[in-house]
């Protein structure tokens, strides 16, 4: 009995980081929902999980949990003055997954947050291309991102950062491009 | 055929000085409307020469930010103010090679010198390259931001290279707009002049003042780069991906922002083909740290392996299998 309820939330944690990181099933992502819905330990875990993603990701985001806290309530006195939104009947891949974000949003304010950040950084289909050939290429182990995925390394804007300063030499170069924030809403970047 | 379109006045020139102005290379970087190579030529010394001010929008995977520029020529000086007008706030100031870096939410100030941009450039080295790995054509006129613009297509020689569309200010040269192509021509990235006014006396103020400010409360980092050679740092290179040449090799902290300035110095190697960079940057392994990661955002593509001991990074506006060629050819000394 005791292995049992241990072994549970040891589930409700793990299906909801595999929820953050955009790996969880369809059938799994109703129990997790129910699961943050009704149980304020797996709550508390969401939010801790993403602190660790943000400090992950830059220091910056954690430099002010209270900010964090202050929109997380403001978002909730909006949310609850706002109509709820009906589920729609059928979803399928990825689109679904947005519109199923949609529905627990009058719910759930702090999901909402997060599924607007997942709506951002896996919105539209990349680019043909690019993303079936490093996919493919993929070694095993291998983190292999596409423009708007969710990206855990802090390194990478600086190396995206000290790759542009330098590209400042370049030829050809509308002025002010060097410096940009597209980095900063992807990746992060100070 | 439109794609040498001569502008009335410059045309009667031309006309009368024909073949001989063409095949004249010295002349090549005065005045050469017509001459699609001596666009990127003027493309470059506008960029430095003109003093301008506008607002401009960048555009990768999906996203947009933009900027607030200010460049000032004012003789031999050069100012330049840079602000993200999105997501955390961050001001760049430029005075010829000193920049301050702001970033008010964290309250991190970086001071530190950067290479100038050759500034009055004899010879259009770099143009010239670039022509060896890239068409350089004419593709028809335009209208950016209010300002008349000349549209230039760069195509790759081969498929090394993403190819390039821009649009330069017609009388003044300036780039306007640009869009980097994948290999269906769909368009990975794009940065385009929404508002600008060119010329005009600027006040070097704009910049001057803040550099001069007392930065109360903020925290000043100033990062050193060393110069030094790959064979110095026991690196060499095999044959390099054809038309790219080394540019630069230098060492640096990459967490200069940081409050851990405990960073080991990371070499970067940059190098070039006259349009695009690729930076290769080389470091000791540290499996804490380091985990194979191959990402693409707008037409930047990174890859980041372990070599035994090396940790690698890779990053260049290039297509992954450039960026592969490059990791192939890396070697360390034994």
């Amino acid at each position: 009995m005791l292995n049992s309820s241990g072994s549970s939330s040891d589930t409700v944690r793990q299906s909801l980081s595999s929820l953050m990181d955009g790996r969880l099933d369809e059938a799994s992502i109703d129990s997790a929902f129910s699961a943050w819905r009704s149980d304020a330990q797996a709550r508390e875990c969401w939010h801790a999980y993403h602190l660790i993603g943000d400090v992950l990701r830059s220091d910056e985001l954690a430099v002010q949990p209270a900010r964090d806290e202050a929109f997380l309530a403001a978002l909730r006195a909006k949310l609850a003055a706002e109509p709820v939104p009906l589920s729609p009947g059928r979803r399928q891949g990825e689109r679904a997954w947005r519109q199923r974000l949609v529905a627990p949003a009058a719910v759930a304010a702090g999901f909402v947050a997060v599924a607007g950040a997942l709506v951002v950084l896996r919105g539209a289909a990349p680019q043909d291309g690019g993303q079936g050939a490093l996919v493919a290429g993929a070694g095993a182990g291998e983190m292999v991102v596409v423009n708007r995925e969710v990206i855990r390394d802090a390194r990478l804007d600086r190396y995206l950062a000290a790759h542009r300063k330098v590209s400042n030499t370049a030829s050809v170069q509308v002025p002010g491009a060097v410096v940009r924030s597209v980095d900063t809403v992807v990746l992060e970047t100070k | 055929m439109n794609a040498v379109r001569l502008d009335d006045r410059r045309g009667l020139v031309r006309f009368g000085v024909g073949a001989a102005l063409l095949s004249c290379s010295v002349l090549a970087g005065a005045q050469t409307m017509g001459d699609p190579t001596g666009w990127l030529t003027r493309i470059h010394q506008a960029a430095i020469n003109r003093s301008y001010q506008g607002t401009m929008a960048f555009s990768a995977g999906g996203h947009v930010s933009s900027s607030r520029v200010v460049h000032i020529a004012d003789g031999r000086e050069r100012y330049e103010r840079i602000e993200v007008l999105d997501g955390p706030r961050r001001q760049q100031f430029r005075h010829n090679g000193s920049m301050l870096t702001l970033m008010p939410e964290t309250k991190v100030a970086v001071v530190e010198q950067v290479e100038t941009r050759a500034e009055f450039p004899a010879l259009p080295a770099s143009s010239q390259r670039a022509v060896d790995s890239y068409e350089v054509r004419t593709i028809g006129t335009d209208r950016v931001a209010d300002h008349e613009a000349e549209v230039l297509l760069l195509k790759p020689r081969d498929s090394l290279r993403y190819a390039q569309r821009l649009w330069a200010e017609r009388d003044s040269g300036l780039l306007l707009r640009t869009e980097v192509l994948g290999p269906r021509g769909e368009v990975l990235e794009s940065s385009a002049f929404i508002h600008l006014v060119i010329g005009g006396k600027l006040a070097p103020d704009v910049v001057l003042k803040p550099m001069k400010r007392k930065l109360d409360g903020y925290r000043i980092v100033r990062p050193q780069t060393i110069s030094t050679q790959l064979d110095a740092e026991g690196w060499s290179v095999k044959t390099l991906p054809a038309g790219f040449h080394l540019v630069s090799c230098s060492k640096r902290p990459l967490d200069a922002a940081s409050e851990a300035s405990t960073d080991m110095p990371v070499l970067q190697s940059v190098f070039s083909d006259g349009l695009t960079h690729v930076s290769v940057f080389a470091e000791r392994f540290d499996a804490q740290r380091h985990k194979p990661m191959r990402t693409m955002l707008g037409a930047t593509n990174t890859l980041m392996n372990r070599h035994g001991d090396w940790w690698i990074t890779i990053v260049g506006d290039v297509p992954m299998a450039t960026i592969q060629q490059f990791e192939a050819m890396l070697q360390r000394r034994p």
